[in-house]
């Protein structure tokens, strides 16, 4: 919604040459180095982007990549990667969630523009949040260059326009542009007709009329144009003008966030891959700050060599956004089933989970900072492993060995009253049990079905006293399952007082507790 | 203080385990170590409606027992350490995180890594002069250096965290602000066929910084233990509620 009584205002992120960015934010160290990215390895290959080192060794767009090596023989090449340009259109549309709800990312180009990368925001009423539409475009460039995109940004009261205004500042890197309502002829009218991406046929005619400016072409009359070119040329006619009908800008549904990468060599080794796994996992939290979110469960997909396909799953005790932490736990998963060819790409993906928060409460007890908990949380499965970290669970079942645990989100603490203090609650003590895990194997002479005498390697010595037996069984429809035991708590001479158990299905005596 | 609920426990040691500070309960097994950290737990989330958290070295924490004992396991965060180190690293992770009041180290040797009476007869068979003497635990890390010790309970005090260790034997040296020792526990049987009613606990309180009971020249020597400071021969018992079942015994505590 714009505000009552003027017309919507779109802002257009875009970046020019999206291929190259998109690899250097992959590999930030290649930022001073003539780089180029090619439509293929093979030396017919066409340059799609490339860096200003390269610009400034005579490389130019379109040239073959034999013409750009004899030119530049200190050239790095990289072929262009979908994976990588596909994170870099994503984290442009993360960026422009992070400051609009109503966010669309421009269609894919060709030609002479399908380098560029763009996407449209809605930036009505801006001005009231960001003191003025600059400052709004500022920050939107800002971000943007933070993620590694580094990108031009217009303000207009259309996409099309604001597109034709991003597109004129392309060569100037980070430049801003806001085109106040009712002033966008005047800006329009010079810029060369290059820049609304006529097709081929309607550009060459174009030429031969001698129609090089917007401002030409909008001198000429219409229905004479459209007769003799097409309804094509009113369409860019209108395009030109600003005068196109555009449907509003949607709010789109944000789902996983992938960040993927194709190795230049396979890597079979783990140390390496850490190496690679850190930036991927850098850029994932990156673009989870943006949205306001921590991390969750994250899935390592690895594609081998010979065409397999591996895909890990690292579960978090609770959501984060350490790299530390998170690298170090999809190591531990990597380190305890390692691939089994080397890797030739890796991709991370994750949900965004929302990260805990607290309110504060006058009468009640205070925890830790939600964040800080969880941050210890994964720091701890990292240190413990896997499913060692969390609430201890009762499970609903007759067997004695049987225990879970669950993430640690323990509730909002409730005010401490008379009533919770009950001296009954604290009276209420049943024999405290220290589990042996697993259970230690006994020797047990029985006489008239009561054990006499016990030898473990906790206890030895006769049977003092003994209670029992307590008999528990269940699962008796699974083979696999199923349990059947007696129980014994028993008063060794040694003075320990233990639960002994003997197992029926497998026959065999046990020490499985000791009340402590 | 922090009491632990157990109002012979409370008495002997002065109200409760200090605020801030480390603390050190050491017995062997059936001593009722595991009772009076339950009891604490208990008191810490049932009661005071506070998170806490168990550091399981020994991975005996049996959350049923516990439940009963009153602890709301909702409010417990349960770190299964396998090795020393990694136990003693999270406690210091768990002390960083602030606002947890209560942490227990229960750094008890784990039960099932003892070897069994017949493999030592086995090894006594095959020429060994000696009993073959059981590792305490399997690794290399049966110490632990003193700094470690000086470290956690420095970060007791600035993170307002009470730690609770649990040990076999003496751990923490002159760095505990309290050491309570449990003796040999004394079962009671009654009825026929005979149900396990009671577990009695006898402790004696080996030391107590600022206790009106020790001497302060040798609180700050911190050369040895004070010994049997105290011999409280108060008895109370807590009686069970109907609500247990006929196995459930009684908890009896006797301290002195």
């Amino acid at each position: 919604m714009h505000p009552l009584g003027s017309g919507p205002r779109i802002a257009c992120l875009l970046v020019p040459d999206l291929p190259l960015q998109a690899e250097l934010r992959a590999h930030p160290e290649w930022r001073s180095e003539a780089l180029v990215v090619a439509s293929g390895a093979d030396a017919r290959a066409e340059v799609v982007a490339l860096s200003a080192e390269a610009r400034a060794a005579g490389v130019h767009r379109g040239t073959t990549l034999a013409q750009a090596r004899a030119v530049c023989p200190a050239l790095r090449v990289r072929v262009a990667s979908p994976a990588l340009e596909q994170a870099a259109r994503e984290t442009l549309r993360d960026v422009a969630l992070s400051l609009s709800p109503r966010v669309a990312l421009g269609p894919r180009s060709a030609g002479l523009f399908a380098a560029e990368g763009c996407v449209f925001l809605d930036a009505s009423g801006v001005d009231s949040l960001f003191r003025s539409e600059t400052g709004f475009a500022s920050v939107l460039a800002e971000r943007a260059r933070k993620q590694g995109l580094a990108g031009v940004v217009a303000l207009a009261s259309s996409r099309s326009v604001a597109l034709l205004v991003a597109r004129g500042l392309a060569g100037e890197p980070g430049a801003i542009r806001v085109l106040a309502p009712g002033r966008e002829r005047d800006f329009l009218e010079p810029l060369p007709l290059d820049l609304l991406d006529p097709d081929d046929r309607l550009a060459q005619s174009l030429t031969r009329l001698g129609v090089k400016t917007v401002r030409d072409l909008t001198r000429l009359p219409r229905r004479a144009l459209a007769q003799r070119l097409g309804a094509e040329i009113l369409e860019l006619i209108d395009r030109a003008t600003g005068r196109t009908v555009e449907p509003p800008l949607p709010e789109p549904r944000v789902g996983r966030i992938e960040e993927g990468v194709d190795l230049e060599a396979p890597i079979d080794r783990l140390e390496p891959l850490g190496f690679v796994l850190r930036g991927l996992i850098s850029r994932v939290t990156e673009r989870l700050a943006l949205r306001a979110l921590s991390c969750g469960p994250l899935e390592i997909g690895l594609c081998t060599e010979g065409g397999g396909r591996d895909v890990r799953r690292v579960g978090l005790a609770a959501p984060t956004r350490d790299v530390r932490v998170l690298l170090r736990l999809t190591l531990l998963a990597l380190q305890e089933h390692p691939p089994e060819a080397p890797v030739e790409s890796i991709s991370v993906q994750t949900e965004g989970v929302a990260a805990r928060t607290s309110q504060l409460d006058l009468f009640a007890p205070p925890g830790p900072d939600p964040s800080a908990l969880d941050r210890t949380l994964s720091e701890l499965e990292a240190l413990c492993g896997e499913g060692r970290v969390g609430a201890p669970e009762v499970l609903d079942t007759h067997h004695p060995a049987a225990f879970s645990q669950k993430p640690f989100a323990p509730s909002p603490s409730a005010p401490v009253t008379e009533t919770t203090r009950s001296p009954s609650l604290l009276s209420a003590r049943a024999p405290v049990l220290r589990a042996i895990r697993p259970p230690l194997h006994a020797e047990v002479r029985v006489d008239r079905g009561l054990p006499t005498a016990v030898r473990s390697a906790i206890t030895r010595g006769d049977v003092v006293v003994a209670s029992g037996p307590w008999r528990t069984t269940g699962h008796w429809w699974s083979p696999d399952e199923r349990f059947a035991f007696d129980h014994f708590d028993v008063q060794v001479s040694d003075g320990c007082v233990v639960r002994l158990c003997f197992d029926w299905v497998n026959r065999l005596w046990q020490v499985d507790g000791v009340y402590d | 203080m922090r009491a632990c609920g157990l109002p012979a426990i409370d008495e002997l040691i002065g109200g409760g385990f200090p605020v801030d500070r480390l603390s050190e309960v050491t017995g062997p097994v059936s001593s009722g170590r595991t009772s009076v950290a339950l009891s604490l737990l208990a008191r810490t989330t049932g009661a005071d409606g506070e998170l806490a958290a168990v550091v399981d070295l020994a991975d005996a924490f049996d959350p049923a027992s516990a439940e009963a004992a009153g602890v709301d396991l909702d409010r417990v965060l349960w770190v299964r350490a396998g090795r020393l180190r990694e136990a003693l690293r999270a406690v210091e992770r768990l002390l960083e995180t602030r606002g947890l009041p209560l942490v227990v180290l229960d750094a008890s040797e784990p039960l099932h890594s003892r070897s069994h009476p017949s493999r030592q007869a086995h090894a006594r068979g095959h020429g060994a002069t000696r009993p073959r003497r059981v590792p305490p635990r399997a690794s290399n890390e049966t110490t632990v250096p003193a700094s470690v010790w000086i470290r956690l309970a420095r970060s007791t005090t600035t993170t307002h965290t009470t730690l609770v260790v649990l040990s076999d034997r003496r751990l923490t040296g002159p760095q505990a602000e309290l050491v309570l020792e449990m003796r040999s526990a004394r079962p009671r049987f009654t009825g026929t066929p005979p149900l396990l009613e009671e577990i009695g606990l006898r402790a004696v309180l080996r030391r107590r910084r600022g206790s009106p009971m020790s001497d302060p020249m040798s609180e700050m020597s911190e050369v040895s233990d004070v010994s049997e400071m105290s011999e409280v021969s108060a008895m109370s018992e807590v009686s069970a509620t109907s609500e247990e079942s006929n196995r459930a015994p009684r908890l009896r505590i006797e301290s002195g």
